[in-house]
């Protein structure tokens, strides 16, 4: 479960986050949608602890960002765009046993973890092969695959679906799917309005650094037509911009 | 921490060994490049060594006297009708008194001075031809002078040929201090210091291009064992270049005939390895800070290109400083102590109160650079540049 309690956050003279708060509850996916240069991506590095907030906090299964900083790092996993961040020169499993051993994992425990995770995302074929030859679906798998080794209950996704194709999106999106059925707390960060409707429970939109609405999708759903909640988002994303 | 530490210390290692490009140029480069840049010194000196010793072309300022003639006798004297002293064409111009027989045989002081041009290395290398040559004619002089008073005679008793070889009389010119005064200090430097720049650039502003630093900062561990993983390794790289340097030298002086042979103790062996190591630590520790703080890989090496070559001023600086006389105040000053302390060595005068007070500022510098590259790779504002 992650808590973001009244986040502030300004680099040097722009303000980067205003007063965001919301939670997010065990199982629960939330989609965050907004322009580039929203505050998607440093509300996503505040909770990963890589940026301090300037005001507020953000409490993951209770542990205190600014307190409890690398606990808070173990209870989280995140993948970061289509960036996917892996050891080129190391293969898929050296990968993997990599993150499990820093995340605190000893020697056999990374190794069994790595080996669960190996056959779950089907890459046993290439598990020992460097990363530096695989396609960009072959390593997305694997950096799904590292960015929960140590079987984190939240999940941090920035912009996973930016500039894949069709099958390593689908990669990203059967994921998704896997962590609502094993109870696990997902923000994911998207431009794409289609992909954040589909896969979110809840819709968080934010512009320039404020929170602008939250939306339930399935209430959503009962009232509004398709077209009426695009409509909808499309004019808080692009806030006073539209009539620029 | 120190678990965390090993982890990053083991995988950063497995990426440097994988890495083709970092093999060749950070291990079997400085291995080759220094007995291959030693061999062609070596030739070319030789080559001109004995181009000279054949043929020495001198010019001489006035024609029919004794000294004219004593040169003529010589097979490896050419005489060249010049006029200027400094003409390329001559090694040497000889300038003496137009009555120089005469001054002879009446017993008189007579002058005969020899010209040579500092900017010609063949000039350079023909002074102890032509000094040799000198001292004979003025002994046999002197050996006329005690037994006969005839011009004539005196012509005929130095028109002889003086047979010599090479080895025996002509002095060989001597590469060994040139060699172990800067070559091989400033070769040290630049490998413990490149060898790690590139290592240093790959694991700090490489990562935060490819990506993956995000990723490695978001796991459990605690961010001083990563920053430590790395400069251990970093550090592993500059001494290993360090090292293949030193075995390069090894391999040239083994297979060299010429005259710089040398014989490192047990005390001078290691006290080399622990300059190494500690000079390298200290590169590696600069060269991560600068890479921490770099937004990419070529960013840092913008920085660290001159850095690289300010590290070779105090090679230079020191090249006539003699081994058996260094003093305290050279050992605290950064660089400059490391090339110090290797001529020390290299000059078999190593004196381990010098080699404990420049591992002492090695590790000074270490612990500053280290605290400064840790504190940085703490601040968001350094990590993301924002």
């Amino acid at each position: 479960m992650i808590k973001i309690l009244n986040i502030y956050k300004n680099f040097k003279k722009c303000q980067a986050l205003k007063d965001v708060s919301f939670d997010v509850n065990n199982g629960e996916i939330v989609g965050l949608l907004g322009e580039n240069g929203a505050g998607k991506s440093t509300l996503l590095r505040i909770i990963s602890t890589m940026l301090k907030p300037d005001q507020g906090t953000v409490l993951v299964n209770d542990y205190d960002l600014i307190a409890q900083p690398r606990d808070v790092r173990k209870n989280i996993g995140i993948l970061f765009g289509s960036e996917v961040g892996l050891y080129e020169r190391l293969t898929a499993r050296e990968n993997l046993e990599y993150f499990a051993k820093l995340n605190g994992m000893d020697n056999e425990k990374s190794k069994n973890r790595t080996n669960e995770l190996i056959n779950q995302f089907e890459f046993k074929n290439y598990a020992d092969k460097p990363a530096g030859t695989f396609s960009k679906g072959m390593k997305q798998k694997v950096a799904i695959a590292r960015s929960i080794v140590h079987d984190p209950s939240v999940i941090l996704f920035d912009e996973p679906d930016s500039g894949l194709d069709f099958k390593a999106a689908k990669i990203v999106f059967d994921f998704l799917e896997f962590c609502k059925k094993t109870n696990k707390s997902v923000i994911f960060s998207s431009h794409s309005m289609d992909n954040i409707k589909t896969f979110s429970d809840r819709i968080v939109v934010i512009h320039k650094g404020v929170i602008m609405e939250s939306f339930i999708m399935h209430e959503c759903r009962k009232k509004y037509t398709d077209k009426e909640i695009n409509d909808m988002l499309f004019n808080l994303v692009c806030g006073d911009d539209e009539n620029d | 921490m120190i678990k965390q530490m090993v982890v990053v210390l083991v995988k950063e290692l497995k990426c440097i060994i994988r890495d083709k490009k970092t093999f060749i140029f950070g291990i079997v480069l400085p291995f080759l490049w220094v007995p291959v840049m030693l061999l062609i010194i070596d030739f070319s000196m030789k080559s001109s060594q004995s181009q000279i010793s054949d043929n020495v072309n001198i010019g001489i300022s006035s024609k029919d006297n004794s000294f004219y003639t004593f040169c003529s006798a010589q097979k490896n004297i050419t005489i060249i009708d010049v006029n200027d002293p400094k003409s390329s064409k001559i090694a040497a111009y000889v300038t003496l008194d137009a009555d120089i027989d005469s001054k002879i045989l009446g017993g008189e002081d007579f002058n005969l001075n020899v010209d040579y041009n500092d900017s010609s290395i063949n000039s350079m290398m023909s002074i102890p031809i032509v000094s040799y040559y000198e001292g004979i004619y003025r002994s046999i002089i002197n050996d006329y002078r005690s037994r006969f008073k005839n011009k004539e005679g005196l012509n005929k008793f130095v028109a002889i040929e003086i047979p010599y070889t090479l080895d025996e009389q002509v002095p060989n010119i001597n590469t060994s201090s040139l060699y172990f005064n800067m070559l091989v200090p400033m070769m040290l430097i630049l490998y413990c210091c490149i060898g790690s720049a590139s290592t240093a650039n790959d694991l700090s502003a490489g990562e935060k291009e490819r990506g993956t630093l995000e990723s490695l900062l978001s796991t459990g561990a605690d961010r001083t064992g990563i920053i430590i993983g790395k400069l251990l390794a970093t550090t592993a790289m500059g001494a290993t270049s360090g090292l293949c340097t030193v075995l390069g030298l090894c391999g040239y002086l083994l297979i060299s005939s010429g005259s710089q042979k040398i014989h490192l103790s047990v005390l001078e062996m290691v006290s080399l390895l622990v300059i190494i190591l500690f000079t390298s630590m200290f590169f590696a520790s600069v060269n991560l800070a600068v890479g921490v703080y770099s937004r990419s890989y070529k960013e840092a090496q913008t920085y660290l290109t001159p850095m690289s070559i300010i590290c070779l001023i105090p090679a230079y600086f020191t090249y006539t400083l003699d081994a058996s006389g260094i003093g305290i105040g050279y050992l605290c000053v950064p660089v400059l102590n490391i090339i110090c302390i290797i001529k020390e060595i290299f000059a078999n005068a190593v004196n381990i109160y010098h080699v404990s007070i420049v591992v002492f500022w090695l590790i000074l510098y270490v612990l500053s650079a280290f605290y400064i590259t840790n504190n940085m790779f703490k601040k968001e504002s350094v990590v993301f540049r924002i």
